[in-house]
This record gives C-alpha cells, sequence and structure tokens, in this order.
C-alpha cells in the first residue's frame, strides 16, 4: 500500500523545486514573495521542514559509530 | 490615537538654487513669504520637546527626523551644529534618533560632511538626472546651471570617509528629459538608493503632456525600469520597489504609493504644526493645520481632520480607488495630487492612468519572464521547469553511493533551493532606513549585479553551505537574533563574491563580534570603538580596510580530490547544529585536521571510490566541533547547511572516513527529499531501530538506514581482508540495522511510491550483500 496523504505538493503537475538557475536574483526575490509562485511554495516548504514536529531534528546526527 | 514617528523640520525657510518646478515657492502656497528665514534654537528647543515627550508617552522605537528647507546648509555650520545637538540631547535619552538632511547638495562641503559622521546624519540630494535635464529646472537665481556644485557634494560622499552618509539621491521626473540619460547619470553618482518623483501637480493644474499621450509618465518610467530591470536592478529605486512590495501585500517605502499610513508631521520655522509639504501644491495654506509646538503637543496635532485622514491610510481613498484593482499598489497615489477644487482630495490621483499603466508593466514583465500559472480549465497544463534527476540517477542514488551525473544534478537543484531562499531574503529588503539597512540594500544590490555579470562567482559563495544556514535565520530569526545585522550580511556575501569575481567595488560591511566577514574567504577582525560598521575595497589584487586596522584570518582549507574543502572556524553563521563549533583553532589543531582529512579521503577512496567520488563532489566544508571530554566520533548534518559535515576529530583516521561517509548520506537524503516525497508527512507514528534506544519518526528511520547503508558498505569492504576481526561482525550488526529498518518502513505504509522506490533500491543493496556470503 502506498500513502499519498501528507504530500506537500498542492498541485502534483508543480515540481518540488522549481529551476531558478538561470533566473536572475530580483526575479527569484519577486517570484519568493509571490504566494501563487512555486519558488515561494518551496521556501515555505524549506522553512517548515526546519520545525515539523514529524520530521526528525534539523540536525541528524550519529552518536554511536 | 495614531502615533507620528517621522518629522520634517524645517531650518531655513529660503532656497540658494531657484528651481521653477519647486512646490515651496513656485506652487499654490505662498506662506514661505511670512515664515522666518531660520529656525532659531527656542523654536528648535520646543519642537525637540514635543517629540521627545510624545516618543516617551508612547514609547516609541525610533523616531525619524529630516531636516528640511528651503535648503537646510543655509544655516551654515554652526546653526545646523546647535540644531542637532538640541535634537540629540532632548530625544535620544528616550527612543532611537534617526537624523537625515535632504539638500540640492552645492553647499555641502567636508566641515558639514564632519558635522554630520558626528551625529549619524544620512545625506538626500536632489538631482534631476544628466546636465542638460537638471539645468532644465534647478538653475541659480541667474540662470546659472547648479550641475557641477551638486556634483562637487556628491564626489564628497563618495569618499570613503563620508560615504555612510550618502542616503541617495531624489531625482523629480520631466518626461522632456532622456529617461535613459537620467537612470545613467544618477547611477554615475554610485547612490545607495535614488527615487523617482511624479513633478506635483492636481486636477486644477495637471501636469504636463505631450499632445496625444495618455500615460506618457508611465512610459517614460517604464523605459528606466526596463532597462533597470535587464540592468539586474543595480541600485534600489524607491518607487519600483515600493510600488512591487505594495502589489504584493507588503509595506511602501514613500507616501506617494501605497496605502499604509503616513505618520509625517512638518514643523515650520516659525514652530508651526504642518502636513506634508507636498501639500503646498494643492492651494495656499493647504498644509497649515492652526497648531504650533508652543502650544500644541503631537497627539493634538494628530487629531487634527487632515493629519488624521493620512494616518487613516487606505480609508481615506475615494470610492474610485476603493473599488479600483491597482490600488494596493499605488494606494490612490500621493495625496497632493488627488487635489480638486470643489471635490478637495476625494479623487484619484492626476496621475491615475499613468500609474495604473506603469503598475500593469511591472506586473506584466515580471508575468512573461516566469513559470506559467495552471492553465484555465480545459486548456493544456503548460510544464513548470523543474528539477528531475537524470534517468537511473535515482535508482543508483538508492542504491547508496549514486553517481557522479546524480550528484550533479542534485547539486542543481540545490543551487534552486540555495537561490530561492536567497531571493525570498532579498524580497524583504528594502531602501533602508537606518545604517544596517542601507548596508543589506548594498549588498544586496551588489549581488544582483554579479549575479548578472559573473554568475559562476555569486554561485561559488552562495553555495557555500552557511549561507543557507544565514537565509533560514534570516527568514524565520530567532529570539536571539539582531535581524537588521543578519540582514546586513548580504553585504559580505557580496564582496565575497567580488573578490572571487575579481571585480572593484567599495562597500561598507557590518561589524559582527569584532569582525567583519567575507563567506568561504576569511574573516577581518577590526578595532570595534571605531563604530560597527567598516568600509573595506575589493580589488583584482584582494581586499583592504579603509581607514583602520584589522587582522586578517583566512578560511584555512584542505584538498580532496583535487578540490578545495574548508575547515571553517569563522563563518559566524556556522553554529546550525545541536553541537557548539569550535572556535578558531590553534595552527596545531589545524595541522591535525589537515593530516586527518587528507588521510581520511584518501581511506575513503581506496576502500569505497564511487562513495569516495560524490563525496568529493558535495563536500565544501567541514566544521570543527567544540571538543568534549571523552567523546570523538560526534557528527552531524544540518538540513540548512548542505555541504557541511560537522564533526569532532575522531581518535583515528578510519572513523574520520566513516564520519565522511556517513554524514553525506545524510546531506543527499535531504537533497533528494526536497526534490521527491518519500513519506507521508502528516504520520506522526515513531518506529524502534536498532541503532538507537528512542523512536524514531519515519524520516528519522530513513536517514538513519540510508546512512548506515553507506557504513555497512565499508565494513562490508573491510571484511574482504580476513585477519580484520572486527569487520564481519560490526558489518553484520549495519547490515541487520538497515534490513530491519527498512521492513519497518514498509509494513507501516508511511512510504510514497518515490519513498517505496528509495526504499526499494535500498533493499537490493542489502540483499546483494545477503547473496555475497
Amino acid at each position: 500500500v502506498v500513502s499519498t496523504a501528507g504530500s506537500t505538493r498542492g498541485n502534483p503537475d508543480l515540481p518540488l523545486v522549481p529551476d531558478v538557475q538561470g533566473v536572475l536574483l530580483p526575479e527569484v526575490a519577486d517570484r519568493a514573495a509571490d504566494a501563487d509562485d512555486p519558488v515561494a511554495g518551496l521556501v515555505q516548504r524549506f522553512m517548515d521542514s526546519m520545525e515539523s514536529p514529524s520530521r526528525v531534528p534539523i540536525t541528524m546526527f550519529n552518536s554511536a559509530i | 490615537l495614531e502615533l507620528v514617528s517621522q518629522y520634517v523640520l524645517k531650518v531655513h525657510s529660503r532656497c540658494d538654487l531657484s528651481c521653477d518646478h519647486c512646490y515651496v515657492y513656485e506652487h499654490a502656497d505662498q506662506t514661505w513669504r511670512t515664515k522666518p528665514r531660520r529656525l532659531i534654537e527656542l523654536t528648535a528647543g520646543q519642537a525637540a520637546i514635543r517629540i521627545a515627550e510624545h516618543a516617551a508617552q508612547h514609547r516609541l522605537d525610533t523616531v525619524h527626523v529630516v531636516l528640511h528647507g528651503g535648503e537646510p546648509l543655509l544655516l551654515g555650520h554652526d546653526g545646523l551644529s546647535a540644531v542637532l545637538q538640541t535634537l540629540r540631547a532632548r530625544i535620544a535619552p528616550v527612543t532611537r534618533l534617526s537624523l537625515r538632511i535632504q539638500t540640492n547638495g552645492v553647499l555641502l562641503d567636508e566641515r558639514l560632511c564632519d558635522l554630520f559622521a558626528e551625529y549619524g546624519v544620512q545625506v538626500g540630494v536632489s538631482l534631476d538626472g544628466d546636465q542638460a535635464a537638471n539645468d532644465r529646472h534647478r538653475r541659480f537665481p541667474d540662470g546659472r546651471s547648479s550641475h557641477a556644485a551638486v556634483r562637487r557634494g556628491l564626489a564628497l560622499l563618495r569618499r570613503p570617509a563620508y560615504r555612510q552618509l550618502y542616503a541617495g539621491l531624489l531625482c523629480t521626473v520631466d518626461v522632456a528629459n532622456d529617461p535613459i540619460a537620467v537612470y545613467e547619470a544618477l547611477l554615475a553618482e554610485q547612490p545607495p538608493a535614488f527615487d523617482l518623483l511624479l513633478p506635483h501637480a492636481t486636477w486644477d493644474h495637471p501636469p504636463s503632456r505631450p499632445p496625444g499621450a495618455a500615460a506618457p509618465y508611465a512610459a517614460w518610467l517604464g523605459t528606466i525600469y526596463d532597462r533597470w530591470r535587464a540592468d539586474g536592478c543595480p541600485v534600489p529605486i524607491r518607487l519600483f520597489d515600493s510600488l512591487r512590495s505594495a502589489w504584493h501585500g507588503h509595506r511602501s517605502w514613500t507616501e506617494a504609493v501605497g496605502t499604509d499610513s503616513v505618520d509625517l508631521l512638518v514643523i515650520d520655522t516659525d514652530g508651526a504644526w504642518e502636513q506634508a509639504d507636498s501639500l503646498k501644491t494643492a492651494f495656499d495654506g493647504a498644509p497649515a493645520t492652526g497648531r504650533n509646538v508652543f502650544d500644541h503637543s503631537v497627539d493634538q496635532v494628530a487629531a487634527h481632520p487632515g493629519v488624521a485622514a493620512r494616518l487613516a491610510g487606505a480609508g481615506a481613498l475615494c470610492a474610485t480607488c476603493r473599488a479600483c484593482p491597482v490600488v494596493r499598489a499605488c494606494g490612490g497615489g500621493l495625496y497632493a495630487h488627488r487635489y480638486k477644487t470643489g471635490s478637495g482630495f476625494d479623487n484619484p490621483s492626476v496621475y491615475c492612468a499613468d500609474l495604473k499603466a506603469l503598475i500593469e508593466q511591472l506586473t506584466t514583465v515580471r508575468s512573461s519572464t516566469r513559470p506559467a500559472r495552471p492553465p484555465p480549465a480545459a486548456s493544456a497544463p503548460e510544464p513548470v521547469a523543474g528539477h528531475v534527476l537524470p534517468p537511473d540517477a535515482f535508482d543508483r542514488l538508492a542504491a547508496g553511493p549514486g553517481d557522479p551525473a546524480g550528484m550533479a544534478a542534485l547539486l542543481d537543484s540545490r543551487w534552486s533551493v540555495i537561490r530561492s531562499l536567497v531571493g525570498a531574503v532579498g524580497a524583504g529588503i528594502g531602501p533602508g532606513h537606518d545604517e544596517l539597512g542601507r548596508i543589506a540594500a548594498d549588498g544586496w544590490a551588489l549581488l544582483c549585479t554579479l549575479d548578472a555579470e559573473a554568475p559562476d562567482a555569486v554561485r561559488e559563495v552562495l553555495s557555500y553551505p552557511y549561507v543557507q544556514a544565514w537565509a533560514v535565520r534570516c527568514l524565520r530569526p530567532a529570539q536571539d537574533a539582531d535581524p537588521g545585522l543578519d540582514r546586513a550580511h548580504l553585504a559580505g556575501l557580496a564582496a565575497a563574491a567580488a573578490l572571487r569575481a575579481q571585480v572593484p567595488v567599495e562597500l561598507v560591511l557590518p561589524v559582527r563580534a569584532g569582525a567583519i566577514y567575507l563567506p568561504s574567504v576569511g574573516a577581518l577582525a577590526v578595532d570595534t570603538s571605531a563604530g560597527q560598521t567598516a568600509s573595506v575595497r575589493v580589488s583584482p589584487d584582494g581586499f583592504s580596510l579603509a581607514g583602520r586596522p584589522g587582522r586578517w584570518q583566512p578560511v584555512r582549507q584542505v584538498t580532496i580530490a583535487g578540490r578545495p574543502v574548508t575547515v571553517d572556524d569563522l563563518d559566524p553563521f556556522r553554529d546550525c547544529q545541536v553541537w557548539a563549533p569550535a572556535e578558531r583553532l590553534p595552527d596545531p589543531s589545524w595541522q591535525a585536521w589537515r593530516r586527518a582529512l587528507e588521510a581520511a579521503a584518501a581511506g575513503l577512496a581506496a576502500r569505497l571510490p564511487k562513495y569516495a567520488e560524490v563525496v568529493a563532489m558535495g563536500l565544501r566544508s567541514v566544521l570543527p566541533l567544540r571538543p568534549e571530554q571523552g567523546d570523538h566520533s560526534r557528527s552531524g548534518t544540518a538540513r540548512h547547511a548542505f555541504g557541511a559535515l560537522a564533526m569532532a576529530l575522531p581518535a583515528d583516521v578510519d572513523t574520520l572516513s566513516v564520519l565522511l561517509l556517513h554524514e553525506m548520506q545524510h546531506a543527499k537524503l535531504a537533497a533528494l527529499g526536497d526534490l521527491y516525497d518519500l513519506f507521508d508527512r502528516g504520520d506522526g507514528r515513531l518506529f524502534q531501530v536498532g541503532w538507537r534506544a528512542d523512536p524514531r519518526p519515519a524520516e528519522g528511520v530513513l536517514h538513519g538506514a540510508y546512512a548506515h547503508l553507506a557504513v555497512a558498505e565499508w565494513w562490508q569492504a573491510r571484511r574482504q581482508d580476513p585477519a580484520d576481526r572486527v569487520a564481519e561482525r560490526t558489518f553484520q550488526l549495519y547490515r541487520s540495522w538497515v534490513a530491519e529498518a527498512l521492513n519497518a518502513l514498509l509494513r507501516a505504509s508511511v512510504l510514497t511510491a518515490d519513498g517505496e522506490r528509495l526504499v526499494g533500491g535500498m533493499g537490493q543493496t542489502v540483499e546483494a550483500w545477503s547473496d555475497a556470503q
């Protein structure tokens, strides 16, 4: 059984990481400020992932080697 | 009761220029004729008392006072000195005092600059562009050009000693001027920011428009906007920044646009409280309130209907504006520009058509270069450009090491993540209302320029791991953070990129904990008694500090597989793990790190060459942790510092090899997890795992399994040596941990399809080991 619940994709057709390598920074800034843009979605998701209680702490460590 | 934090203090009511577009002398209001020429000490003192009283009563964080005129420099050095002393003595004890002066720059000299430096007065200068444009209006009473005199003043402000005083330029638009010539002339003065002002006009006295032109001001401004964007927005332009910011629902930085309330009062040379100066264009006496600093407090004048209307922001808009789809950007335009005899200010701006057209251009240009929105129903969806891994790269990563093509794709996707995070920080950078704000704005502007001109250098700096940690800290400040200081780090990033690109620049950097930082390059310890900022010069030859000594500490590097890897004990944002980072390593410790890392990388390459290849591709920095007694196997990877592996120096080289291997697995999986949904984030169940006593969430299980898969590979390689007595036992332990974790994830139905594919690939590696036994 494959669970898809909890997917962070509002629209599965949109990529999770939009390609902004060739987009100049002012344009990236505009898009990050536009809540409807996938860039803003990525930033929001990334920031949320820093705090989500269902995720591991931001530092993943090995203390038992 | 509304609060007032901005004051325009008229210190001189006359001017040494005779600009024919000046609203003070040439428009409807003529009260200047009745005002005292100079602000006397008694009036200045009473104004300061009123400002301080209001700030104290309402516990205002900051009060802004702009010295204005006429021409404020006509008050002379001693007069200005007395006013500044009075303001500081009365206001500074109760709130933070931000001082600015708006001048035509003609009389600016070193003595005045020294005075402004002493009091921290920011200097804004009026300049209408190139000489032809400036001469069109801005002349001396005898008709002589003021252009050369103003440029002499601006040259002073560009000197390193005074650069921090330079607030920017104000340019009044005239559509008869060549917009590109104006833009280039303003840029040539190297201002930290500039603004383009629509000439004051009303419905009674509309602006000059060429025959047949519907929106000539939009066309003129739009020409500059296009050029500015094509240039990579090299300097903040307040009008454009404000329109774009307001359009996105954020604040405006000018009362000319946006729906923010305008908490500003003017104090004239006779002590009269007045409303915004621009109202002088509406009708004679328009700014008057009938109140003065001797008899009335700020609270009393804030209750005046005209002042209250401005404080109400969007509430003061006419019905036409309130129903307009672009009002959130233009805010109905400047209040004075709405005036019409009969209906007063209850109208749209006389520049309504221009503002609408300009806003449309600002938003349309953006839309044309961005990925398409989800299309309307029944039309085929247009794909949005996004990152995907090459064919088979996902499966090779799932098997454990991955391959160079997959790692390169992963690094490209991280570059987009980093650009998005840095862009989000940049989106919050305004023109800067204080020194740190201006440093951040300058840094952002330079970074944008370099991004267009030297993209490789910008990538090198911004993809440095602790830049991500910095961006996250800016976007979600910690309780102990200093957000202004953090944002000013943009200037350090820009300086580091300029240094790598060998682009000569001069800029001001913030001093943090006694040093200025160029991420990935080094830190310069400075004497903090000389201030919390430092002017630096970057040239193709290197990097130098203006005006004071400093002690340079480079970020140290080792070479792994031909690539530089820093051992960073300097970066101010490196403290992003659960463990504290080590301070600057003494030389013997650094040498021990260097030797151990080189040997560990070589050992990894000998035993697991495929893993070693991708570790070398992804590793940018090793972060030494602060040593603790009796524990030499601590290591960590932060989600928001991709490319950095934190660790305490272990006792032996083999353990260091395993730490590198293990932690890079976490980094790879974190990057993969940003590209693909791998598990159900809403599932809060915890699972028992072999490697820890405490139950772990699904992501923890996945991360542990992926890291231990690689460690098992290490022991699998070691157990080929029959003399290695611990290898077989340790390999079996790790293999069982991984197998049990994968089974637990599969049994729990917590994985998405991509997650199942990942776990399936890891399972195949485990199965292959079983077969080999």
